[in-house]
């Protein structure tokens, strides 16, 4: 499926609805709901004494946005970026306050529909991923697809690293 | 109540004459009596009433009335001015502003404290004596009303004003409503008669229903004098309108009749329409005005005014009204003519949208320099240089003077001394120093803060300040200026100053800091912004409100501000407050770094500089530099931002050897550092964006900026550079120090 078609599909947003996405060999998926956009990989401005799983910032249009490199995040074999590698432009809420974020990812393959009964939840042991950024498993033909809780991985706290990194330098300094 | 547009204007306008009744008051507590100035707040109280009036705020009207009869006694002399009278009249002046804010949630004040106010101002009232408390030279009292000096006979023996009114066609249109401008005459004395005057109403075809063809021919019968029953038609419509107080000539009420509907509002015309003159008067006078200047003499030194009163015709004070009248007017209409208000909303999409024409404006700029069209090239200079107008004048619109803020204080220092039996005097410096408005906006607060406490904790008792031979009153000083691309703020206070030692101990108590960290003095003293140091144990109701330094750094922190404290024990405390002139668009120098680029704000750059391969080696060994003999700090940014950790080690020995040959000298609050970039690329203008949510702990950085290319860069914020490098100095002289002192046996408790 290419890109144009995928961004079509994108345009319904009922709350089933999910993108799913290659990372790393997984097979990830996010809802729908949250998304604003697909960008392709492009030139991103590297940010100073940052974590590394924060990849930079790009301007969409005249904001500044975040990138969070998921595999990094997750501690995955990260892939260098080719011509699939996309930007899917994330918008969610932080303490009551709309942040938007991009997530780096290998290859968008398809929105699917994943009515909330089909969700499994997740098992303790075996995932690749911290148990706490699932929010579940899905069973396709092809096998399993894993539900981020996508807000759990851009939470307050996680971002709030950053925040919280000057610090620690100031004090060692 | 539902607040539309014409509401709105009432309470801010509202808000202003409050704000301009208190500093009058401020004045007059300085003062003593001054005439002018219980003038200026009488008017002030009265315009809040009469706008009151019209939107039927009845309670607004209530209380204001009291208070405009307390300021109408002391405008008469009959109640002497008192700091205690000052005090319950500040104290309305506040309710009224309660009333006022109250209007948006049809709160109608507190009915307690109304009742305490009216019976304290009524007090005044009824204790003051009934004797003119002013010198002898005073105006006409009340039951006295000027008059012309002409025969007694002649005057009529009514014991009321004769008001004849004319209301405008526009007086609907306008939002009056006439049965308000007759509730307050009523306010004034008993109305005896008032009959309508039908003739201006057309017939029922021509009748426009929208326009007022009213009038009058009032009589009231009232002691006041004649100008607060013109007051109450001030800013009405109003086509004719004459008041004849009583015992008034008879040629008056002649030519009442004769009067002419209003035209130019000549001197001569509004003695006339006030009754202080009669139209046959006025025509001998202007006769003999006409027969002076034929004669050749100027007119200028003839002014109309100056016959009158030569003649005898009228008392000067009559004159002197009409004339201030006449000079208010016009002020009024030039002010109009030079303000306008806008929407602040408004303001802050203009100044977004010039943003976005900035940086669509480098773009452009890069492109033409890529085709090298010479007409493109030539329209494109053009264009660069009008929109660098247009930024200057927009972010202009922006900046307002910090007075403002400052003259807020007077009434704090003023409460807050009194209470607690101290004295203090405020000194305010650079007032009219401009700041932008958003910031203008959040830094009150925290300055309150700052003063309340210098208040509370800085300044001493008067015998405790004599005793260390100091003056009883204690002087808070807030002073304003300018430095390149920053303002500063300072609050200094001739108190008790703050002890470093004592700071150093109790931030160890509360774990704070621990046992071997080392502190400069300045650093002890700065531990009062430190989170959690502000504690129970110093809370009082005036500067301990809950809200501790850390937050009052924070918020400076925020505005993209720094703060600081120096202080002498036993001499007193300075805090300074550093503060970006704008938060929206600066002018930027572009250097890259590894290939990113960097903005630093052009104001604080103060040279560039090609390192020489001796400069260069002496930077890789050691963290300054000797240039023209002086030695500069200075900061690797690469190191210092360690963009890509893997890599650094390699980059590192690459980029020493290629690139890195460049310094970028900054210079703020007279201190000097260079940064060691890979490449200078020129000036560029930079809107600046907030670092947002994700970055905002990351310090170093003032915001991000889009460039022309469309990439993001980031803007140093080279202040708190500044303040790292310099921070980290004082720590290590100081420990040299410690230690030189230490080998000399002393014992030194730090």
């Amino acid at each position: 499926m290419s890109l144009e078609e995928i961004v079509k599909d994108l345009a319904v947003t009922e709350q089933d609805q999910h993108l799913t996405f290659d990372l790393s060999e997984e097979e990830l998926a996010v809802p729908v709901m949250n998304i604003r956009e697909i960008i392709r990989y492009g030139k991103l401005t590297k940010m100073p004494m940052v974590p590394n799983f924060i990849e930079g910032v790009i301007n969409l249009r005249g904001n500044v946005v975040p990138v969070i490199n998921l595999a990094e995040k997750f501690a995955l074999n990260r892939h260098n970026s080719d011509k699939r590698t996309c930007i899917i432009i994330m918008e969610i809420d932080i303490d009551d306050e709309s942040v938007v974020m991009g997530i780096v990812v290998d290859k968008v393959l398809q929105v699917i529909e994943i009515p909330d009964s089909d969700i499994e939840p997740t098992p303790t042991l075996g995932a690749k991923i911290q148990t706490n950024f699932i929010k579940g498993m899905a069973r396709t033909e092809d096998g399993f697809i894993i539900i981020l809780d996508i807000s759990q991985v851009l939470s307050a706290e996680e971002v709030a690293i950053v925040s919280n990194m000057h610090k620690n330098n100031a004090v060692e300094e | 109540m539902e607040i539309d547009e014409n509401i709105q204007i009432f309470i801010s306008e509202g808000e202003e004459l409050l704000q301009e009744m208190e500093e009058s008051l401020l004045a007059l507590e300085e003062s003593g009596d001054d005439d002018e100035i219980i003038n200026k707040i009488f008017r002030a109280a009265h315009t809040i009433k009469g706008s009151a009036g019209l939107f039927g705020l009845d309670h607004i009207i209530h209380f204001t009335h009291i208070v405009e009869n307390i300021l109408d006694d002391m405008r008469n002399c009959l109640i002497p001015t008192s700091s205690e009278l000052i005090t319950v009249l500040m104290r309305s002046q506040d309710y009224i502003a309660t009333l006022l804010d109250g209007i948006a949630d049809d709160f109608e004040g507190d009915k307690t404290e109304e009742a305490e106010l009216i019976q304290l101002l009524t007090a005044f009232k009824t204790g003051g004596s009934e004797t003119p408390a002013c010198e002898a030279e005073q105006i006409t009292p009340d039951d006295n009303p000027p008059s012309s000096e002409n025969d007694e006979e002649e005057h009529t023996q009514t014991e009321h004003y004769h008001i004849s009114l004319r209301l405008g066609i526009d007086t609907f249109r306008q939002g009056f409503d006439p049965a308000s401008m007759f509730r307050e005459l009523a306010d004034l004395g008993e109305i005896v008669e008032a009959v309508f005057i039908p003739n201006a109403i057309p017939d029922l075809d021509d009748m426009d229903p929208e326009s007022c063809y009213l009038g009058w021919e009032i009589a009231l019968k009232s002691n006041v004098r004649k100008e607060i029953i013109s007051d109450i038609f001030q800013f009405s419509d109003v086509s004719q309108l004459t008041i004849l107080p009583p015992q008034t000539h008879f040629s008056e009420y002649k030519h009442l009749i004769e009067q002419l509907p209003e035209e130019e509002m000549a001197l001569g015309q509004i003695l006339i329409q006030t009754g202080s003159l009669t139209a046959d008067e006025l025509q001998r006078i202007l006769n003999q005005q006409q027969e002076k200047i034929e004669a050749g003499e100027p007119a200028s030194q003839n002014r109309t005014g100056d016959m009158l009163v030569e003649n005898k015709v009228v008392q000067k004070e009559v004159v002197k009204e009409a004339l201030n009248k006449q000079t208010k007017v016009r002020e009024q209409k030039q002010k109009a003519l030079n303000f306008v208000k806008v929407d602040s909303g408004k303001l802050d999409k203009l100044i977004n949208l010039v943003g976005e024409l900035v940086i669509n404006g480098a773009k452009l700029n890069q492109i033409t320099e890529t085709i090298q069209n010479e007409e493109l090239e030539e329209t494109m200079e053009g264009l660069t240089m009008s929109l660098e107008e247009l930024r200057e004048i927009a972010l202009g619109l922006r900046m307002v003077p910090i007075g403002m803020t400052f003259n807020r204080f007077h009434r704090v220092i003023r409460d807050i001394s009194r209470d607690l039996d101290k004295q203090i005097k405020l000194e305010i410096y650079g007032a009219d120093t401009e700041l932008d408005k958003t910031v203008i906006e959040k830094i009150g607060d925290p300055l309150m803060h700052l003063i309340r406490n210098s208040l509370d904790h800085g300044i001493e008792m008067p015998d405790e300040r004599q005793r260390v031979g100091k003056p009883a009153e204690g002087i808070i000083t807030l002073k304003a200026q300018h430095e390149a691309g920053y303002i500063t703020i300072q609050i200094i206070d001739d108190g008790k100053g703050l002890d470093h030692n004592a700071l150093r101990e109790k931030a160890l108590e509360k774990g704070i800091i621990d046992e071997h960290k080392k502190l400069t003095k300045q650093e002890c003293f700065n531990l009062i912004f430190a989170a959690g140091f502000s504690t129970a144990e110093q809370v009082s109701n005036i500067s301990g409100r809950g809200v501790g330094m850390d937050v009052v750094r924070r918020n400076i922190e925020s505005l993209r501000g720094n703060v600081y404290i120096d202080s002498e024990l036993g001499v007193g405390t300075t805090i300074t407050i550093q503060l970006p002139l704008t938060l929206a668009i600066i002018d930027g120098f572009n250097v890259s770094i590894d290939d990113e680029s960097y903005i630093f704000p052009l104001d604080m750059v103060h040279e560039c500089l090609t390192l020489t391969p001796a400069q260069i080696k002496e930077a890789s060994v050691q963290n300054y530099i000797t240039l023209r003999e002086d030695v500069l700090p200075i900061i690797h940014l690469k190191e210092y931002f360690d963009v890509d950790n893997e890599q650094y080690n390699e980059t590192y020995m690459t980029h020493t050897d290629r690139e890195r040959h460049n310094l970028v000298v900054v210079e703020f609050s007279n201190k000097k550092i260079g940064l060691v970039v890979d490449e200078l690329l020129g000036e560029v203008q930079a809107v600046i964006k907030p670092l947002g949510r994700v970055f905002k702990g990351l310090s170093g950085f003032a915001g991000f900026t889009i460039l022309g290319s469309g990439m993001v860069a980031l803007v140093l914020d080279i202040p708190s550079l500044i303040k790292r490098v310099v921070g980290s100095e004082h720590q290590y002289f100081d420990s040299l120090k410690q230690k030189s002192i230490a080998s000399k046996g002393n014992s030194i408790v730090h």
